[in-house]
């Protein structure tokens, strides 16, 4: 994750969240990997949204992993996706947004805005990954790519289409109705994605076209396979932190998820 | 796996069609669906199963049902089949109707991103359950009606009924799909019984009260209060221990206010015979098959409630006639339209309402329309019934004298005055 080149340029802390969940312990419930990034609008409107980003990657990796834990947990997802998960994600983060108000400490309360689920407003990204299947959830700008065997990388979820800055965001109302998700079943017998690769849209906007964002997945892929997962994490800040300066000026949040050997 | 199948890639079917994959259109539990054009350039849907689908069992049951041939054309039936190109590989998928973008699901509409109106919604579920009875009288089943499998068209309420891949005969033992949680009737959760016709009239009720209340009918407070919502507890709610939201008899499980917001609202928006059906549905139905309300009784419940739908004059919403109706939206009240009494039925005029075959002959024919309310071109103060159909009306004034309405002529709307349409009479109230 790295704070975008306009945020450093007028002093904005960085307000995307990242946060990743391995479990690999199968005696202890299923094997599973969980990525979930997340995008404060970071504008006047929200001023608290770096804590919105955080407590979203919280609930959802929190909401996501009690659900990976069920004995099928393909089945529980493919129940509860449209709409029990979505509310529940809604649910969860506005309380957690709320709390932080409360507890919110400030120098002067009286500059303190009156509470709104905007002062926290943010996207969210997740990806679960486990035996059997691959799930994925989007709310708002960013992309969810997968590298194919073919090495080509294609959007999970298709992306946002809106104009300007216009984003959906867990802090509008019923937001639940704007969350995606797409449940893949993976067959033991059939080629599976060689990487998925989560990022807040700081990313993607620093690219004229699609072509090349997709482009840069595969690459990554590429020095993943060449190199070692080390030298990728190791690097990966570096090319993060010249493709905002190069590029959209914003924070990125960069989630990979990879199966490795 | 992901895109099993290139686009560009050429197939060849069993009927020796070819088809050529144009692009991934989704992907589910037993395969993908991708768009496939035959040589004319007519699209189609192709479902490519999973390795661990594509079992012989399952292309017979599809060679089977193509065979057959579709039971009403609101399903998306198997045309054709097609075998995997590549030598030694089990893979195979079939060819079916390609869905418009213009049918949305039930999750569109519990989202709003379909806002069918109340008229629409009746048609849908008249056509749903029109398909599922005319499935049924074949000795077939569904076993798995869900959200995934509906798409309605919200301008008027056609329906088409996809994943027919799963359709056996009735109480077949054989097949491997049970239905999808939520929808499960209780004694295939409970009693591992095998999907029949009576498990899917279970599921098709829980399909309309989500298209009527845009809410699960078992999910009230028990679900509210867990939070930790896995197997044991959904096994608990819809299947060893289900309790209807507004069970007359047992209130443990009402809808919470302010997270069960759609039920409170829509529950009591319905009139009561809707109301109790439902409550039929998921109270004796929910334990015993015999008592599940079968497709004709819907299809009459929503007919009904079609021929009821009146507006508000304030605020322009769709309510449901009653005695004194007052607006659910605005909490107006509001002056009902003249009506016309056909005996059995009872249908408001209102601007924009029309006189189906159906009304004159019980038939559920919606799409033969043989008069519509209209308004009189020099006095817009006048309303009337124009006649649409080939054939004349018999038009009695209450004062006894009889007028003939020939076809393209109308007879107005005077309270007390009788039209004979032949086949039935009815009378403007």
């Amino acid at each position: 994750m790295v704070q975008g080149a306009t945020h450093i340029r007028q002093d904005k802390i960085c307000q995307d969240a990242l946060l990743l969940c391995e479990n690999g312990n199968a005696s202890d419930g299923q094997v599973f990997s969980i990525a979930c990034v997340a995008d404060g609008h970071g504008s006047d409107r929200c001023p608290f949204s770096d804590q919105g980003a955080k407590a979203a990657v919280l609930v959802a990796t929190d909401i996501l992993k009690d659900l990976l834990m069920n004995p099928d947990p393909k089945e529980m997802l493919a129940a509860q996706k449209d709409i029990r998960l979505p509310r529940q994600i809604e649910a969860r983060w506005k309380e957690t947004v709320h709390k932080m108000y409360l507890e919110q400490e400030v120098e002067t309360p009286d500059d303190m805005p009156p509470f709104s689920y905007e002062l926290y407003g943010s996207t969210l990204l997740a990806l679960a990954a486990a035996s059997g299947f691959i799930f994925a959830l989007q709310i708002g700008d960013g992309d969810i790519v997968a590298i194919e065997p073919d090495g080509l990388a294609r959007w999970l979820l298709p992306p946002c289409d809106h104009a300007g800055n216009e984003t959906e965001s867990l802090c509008m109302d019923e937001c639940w109705k704007y969350i995606r998700t797409q449940l893949i079943p993976i067959d033991g017998e059939s080629p599976v994605p060689l990487m998925f690769l989560l990022s807040t849209d700081g990313y993607a906007n620093s690219f004229v076209e699609s072509a090349g964002f997709l482009k840069v997945g595969a690459d990554i892929y590429r020095m993943w396979r060449e190199h070692g997962r080390d030298y990728v994490q190791e690097n990966l800040p570096a090319w993060l932190s010249q493709t905002t300066t190069d590029g959209s000026g914003d924070d990125i949040a960069v989630a990979i998820l990879a199966k490795e050997g | 796996m992901l895109y099993a199948l290139k686009d560009g890639t050429k197939l060849l079917s069993k009927h020796r069609m070819t088809y050529t994959v144009k692009r991934f259109i989704a992907s589910g539990g037993q395969g993908e669906v991708y768009e496939v054009d035959d040589k004319k350039g007519q699209a189609y849907a192709l479902k490519w199963y999973y390795p661990h689908a594509a079992t012989p069992y399952q292309q017979k049951l599809i060679e089977r049902l193509i065979e057959r041939g579709a039971p009403d054309p609101c399903f998306l039936w198997p045309l054709d089949i097609i075998a995997s190109p590549q030598k030694g590989e089990k893979a195979f998928g079939y060819v079916m109707r390609l869905r418009t973008p213009t049918y949305k699901s039930i999750v569109d509409l519990m989202k709003r991103r379909a806002e069918p109106t109340f008229s629409a919604l009746c048609m849908a579920a008249i056509n749903l359950a029109d398909g599922y009875q005319s499935l049924h009288s074949q000795g077939l089943c569904y076993r798995d009606i869900s959200f995934g499998n509906l798409f309605f068209n919200p301008a008027d309420g056609e329906v088409l009924i996809c994943d027919n891949d799963n359709v056996t005969v009735n109480q077949d033992t054989e097949s491997g799909t049970y239905g999808t949680p939520r929808f499960m009737a209780p004694e295939i959760i409970t009693l591992n019984k095998s999907p029949s016709t009576e498990t899917d009239l279970y599921s098709m009720a829980v399909l309309l009260f989500y298209m009527f209340v845009l809410h699960h009918p078992l999910e009230g407070a028990i679900e509210a209060n867990i939070k930790c919502f896995d197997a044991k507890a959904m096994e608990k709610i819809y299947g060893h221990d289900p309790i209807f939201i507004y069970d007359p008899k047992n209130d443990k499980n009402r809808p919470i206010p302010g997270y069960q917001d759609n039920a409170i609202i829509f529950w009591h928006m319905y009139p009561p015979y809707l109301r109790e059906m439902f409550t039929r549905a998921f109270t004796d139905g929910l334990r015993n098959g015999n008592a599940r309300i079968v497709e004709k009784e819907w299809k009459d419940a929503f007919v009904r409630l079609r021929n009821s739908i009146l507006y508000c004059h304030g605020c322009g919403a769709e309510n449901f006639f009653n005695k004194k109706p007052t607006c659910w939206k605005c909490r107006a009240n509001i002056t009902p339209p003249p009506r016309l009494n056909l005996g059995r039925q009872l249908l408001m005029l209102n601007h924009n309402s029309a006189v189906f075959a159906h009304h004159l002959h019980e038939n559920f024919d919606f799409s033969t329309r043989v008069g519509k309310v209209s308004q009189h071109p020099q006095d817009p103060k006048r309303w009337g019934l124009t006649n649409e159909s080939k054939d004349s009306w018999t038009y009695t004034k209450t004062s006894g004298d009889t007028a003939i309405i020939e076809p393209g002529k109308t007879a107005p709307l005077a309270t007390g005055a009788k039209i004979n349409f032949g086949p039935i009479e009815g009378t403007i109230e």
